[in-house]
């Protein structure tokens, strides 16, 4: 399974250096001697692709890395990557339309009851003793705009 | 006489009271996320880069720096008590560091760290004062080609010193070039990956990288092998180490030093690399190196003084040549540049009470790191109890109002989120995040020297090796990738001759 998992992942490598090579190509190339605005991503993508089909020779072969990586997907735990994804795009989504103290109450609440397993008590408290102090740093020290969703 | 003028300056500035809080804010927030493992001075540089947007560039920096050079002394304390690393440069001082705690001389280990990191700590700025100024006087000659040449050996030297396999740094190169190359392209004004979209004009940002590599990614790392946190039940004893102590300790400071000092100028060097050579060393000059592993007080002293001294040291290549040796400084230029201040040669001229104020606050900011370590080294040891539950979710606040605040554009947050996933399944797939980091610093500089460069030879390839140090220094890029090549060839070889040997 690792194995698998880690050619899998010079694969996609590969992949991605190849269609950035091909892609700068829009950029207009130019020569080994006036190098284009294409010149050096079409060779950072090369780079990618070929280290990474080097690395590919290397997991076959087996030499020299035995624990190419740990196993990826544990299911019992995948769940909560997925939960702390899901609070880092909602904060985005959220934070203008709602604001801030409401998207960080709710983060801190959902982060540390559920995923850290606190209990509601604490949770609340922490929650609140966390929104306070970030706000009183940020927006009344540093006079950074956090926007004010709802409140405004 | 100029050092002295310049320290004149430089404590003038260093010592006036909001230099003196930033300086103290930085070691203390370095201190305890050295104590805390699972939050590295990389994460924590970033974390806080946001908020020294709205300082000036001499408070930035001087807090800035205080986090890398604190985070080195309180990584070890976690490294002694709980045998758990509180940062990367701590790994082998958690070797004997947790058997003398174990044995009950756990103070005798966290007061001998201390004074290793004074003393490697003020040695390596001494060295920087004393360097800095003839090293960047000396760079002012450098012309594009030179500027190419020292790149490429940057990253190349990252690369092979990374961890894991050398094909995986130099594709993690790649990608960070990559990632340089977006937005507009600084000589022509061409468009690129932009996809037609505003918010990619002006590339990626550092700060949503780095905080989705090194802050939502270790998180994300976190949930899967959750560190167990046990702190050592053991009475923290004397402090002070005894005459003999520091005889045994003698010698592994003042190695730890020399060694730290020259490491930290290495790009991919740095302070992790200079506490293992320093363990190592002092294992092969011992007299008793299988005593090594049982709580020998000079596998506490040296390493500790080596990441010391390395993190030191390692300002001088960013302030000179304004070529970033590690993370943390591919950082630290960020914030500069945010700041208007581009680190050169020139840094020294230009901005001579910025340089100097560093300078002064890192004297300043080792002294306060020896009393925050020793006497008060008690309030440390409390704060390992803190639960990950509760740290987590203020590492998710502050690299969210991070990277929102950057430019108030919520872009900058998903981008976040992106590379929370490219840096886990990186740590998954063991692909070091260092030679991404400076390639993505790097890359802007490289390609620019490349290209005028050319312009400058019209179109010859020959300049670079023309001019006799870019020539050096490429020749030597070249020697580190036959290195890192070579032990891989040689094994195929000698399978070869095996198989031809067994065919006959």
């Amino acid at each position: 399974m690792r194995t698998v998992d880690s050619l899998a992942a010079s694969l996609a490598l590969v992949i991605l250096g190849v269609a950035i090579a091909i892609y700068a190509r829009e950029f207009d190339l130019g020569t080994f001697a006036q190098p284009g605005a294409g010149f050096m991503p079409a060779l950072a993508g090369l780079v990618i692709a070929g280290c990474a089909a080097a690395g590919i020779f290397e997991a076959i072969r087996g030499h020299g890395h035995a624990p190419h990586g740990e196993a990826l997907w544990r299911l019992a735990t995948l769940w909560q990557q997925v939960l702390v994804l899901a609070i880092v795009f909602a904060f985005g989504a959220l934070l203008e339309p709602v604001g801030f103290v409401p998207c960080a109450v709710v983060l801190i609440v959902v982060a540390a009851r559920v995923l850290g397993r606190e209990s509601w008590r604490n949770s609340l408290v922490w929650a609140a003793v966390l929104t306070a102090a970030s706000y009183v740093l940020f927006a009344m020290l540093l006079k950074v705009e956090l926007p004010r969703g709802l409140l405004s | 006489m100029d050092v002295i003028n310049g320290l004149a300056t430089g404590f003038g500035v260093a010592l006036q009271w909001k230099s003196l809080l930033f300086c103290f804010v930085g070691v203390l927030t370095g201190t305890l996320v050295g104590v805390l493992p699972g939050l590295g001075p990389v994460a924590t540089v970033s974390l806080l880069l946001p908020v020294t947007f709205y300082m000036d560039p001499l408070s930035a920096i001087i807090m800035l720096s205080g986090i890398y050079y604190g985070a080195m002394y309180g990584g070890s304390t976690s490294a002694i008590l709980i045998n758990l690393p509180g940062e990367a440069a701590s790994v082998v001082t958690a070797i004997d560091g947790y058997q003398m705690a174990r044995q009950g001389r756990a103070g005798v280990a966290l007061g001998m760290s201390a004074f290793g990191s004074f003393i490697g700590g003020v040695a390596g700025v001494v060295g920087l004062m004393l360097l800095a100024p003839p090293l960047s006087e000396f760079a002012l000659r450098f012309g594009p080609p030179e500027y190419f040449a020292l790149a490429v050996f940057g990253l190349t030297l990252v690369s092979y010193l990374s961890s894991g396999s050398m094909s995986k740094a130099f594709a993690m190169a790649g990608l960070g070039l990559f990632l340089g190359t977006i937005g507009v392209d600084g000589l022509n004004g061409t468009a690129r990956f932009t996809f037609d979209t505003v918010t990619l004009m002006d590339g990626v940002n550092l700060i949503p990288i780095v905080m989705g590599i090194y802050g939502i990614g270790e998180v994300l790392h976190n949930i899967d092998e959750p560190a167990s946190r046990q702190v050592f039940a053991t009475r923290i004893g004397r402090l002070l180490p005894t005459v003999k102590e520091w005889a045994e300790a003698k010698w592994a400071i003042i190695r730890g030093t020399v060694t730290g000092f020259f490491l930290g100028l290495v790009p991919g060097g740095g302070a992790i690399l200079a506490s293992f050579v320093s363990y190592a060393t002092e294992k092969r000059l011992s007299d008793t190196p299988e005593k090594f592993g049982t709580g020998m007080i000079a596998g506490v002293a040296g390493p500790e003084t080596a990441n010391n001294a390395a993190t030191s040291s390692a300002f001088i290549p960013l302030l000179t040549l304004g070529l970033p040796a590690n993370a943390v400084m591919a950082v630290l230029m960020g914030a500069l540049m945010i700041h208007g201040v581009r680190p050169s040669p020139q840094l020294i001229v230009e901005h001579g009470a910025l340089f100097w104020g560093v300078v002064a606050s890192m004297f300043i900011g080792n002294v306060m790191l020896v009393i925050l370590n020793v006497p008060l080294i008690g309030i440390w040891v409390r704060l390992l109890r803190v639960r990950y539950s509760i740290l987590m979710p203020m590492i998710l606040l502050f690299c969210l109002i991070g990277a929102y605040t950057m430019k108030s554009n919520v872009v900058d947050v998903y981008i976040m989120g992106a590379f929370g996933v490219l840096g886990y399944l990186m740590k998954k797939y063991r692909y070091d995040a260092a030679p991404l980091v400076l390639a993505y610093v790097l890359g802007p500089l490289l390609e620019e020297s490349l290209r005028r460069s050319l312009l400058m030879s019209e179109g010859s390839t020959l300049i670079f090796f023309q001019r006799p140090l870019s020539a050096v220094v490429l020749g030597l890029a070249a020697v580190v990738v036959v290195l890192g090549v070579l032990p891989a060839l040689k094994k195929r070889t000698a399978r070869l001759k095996e198989a031809v040997a067994v065919a006959d």
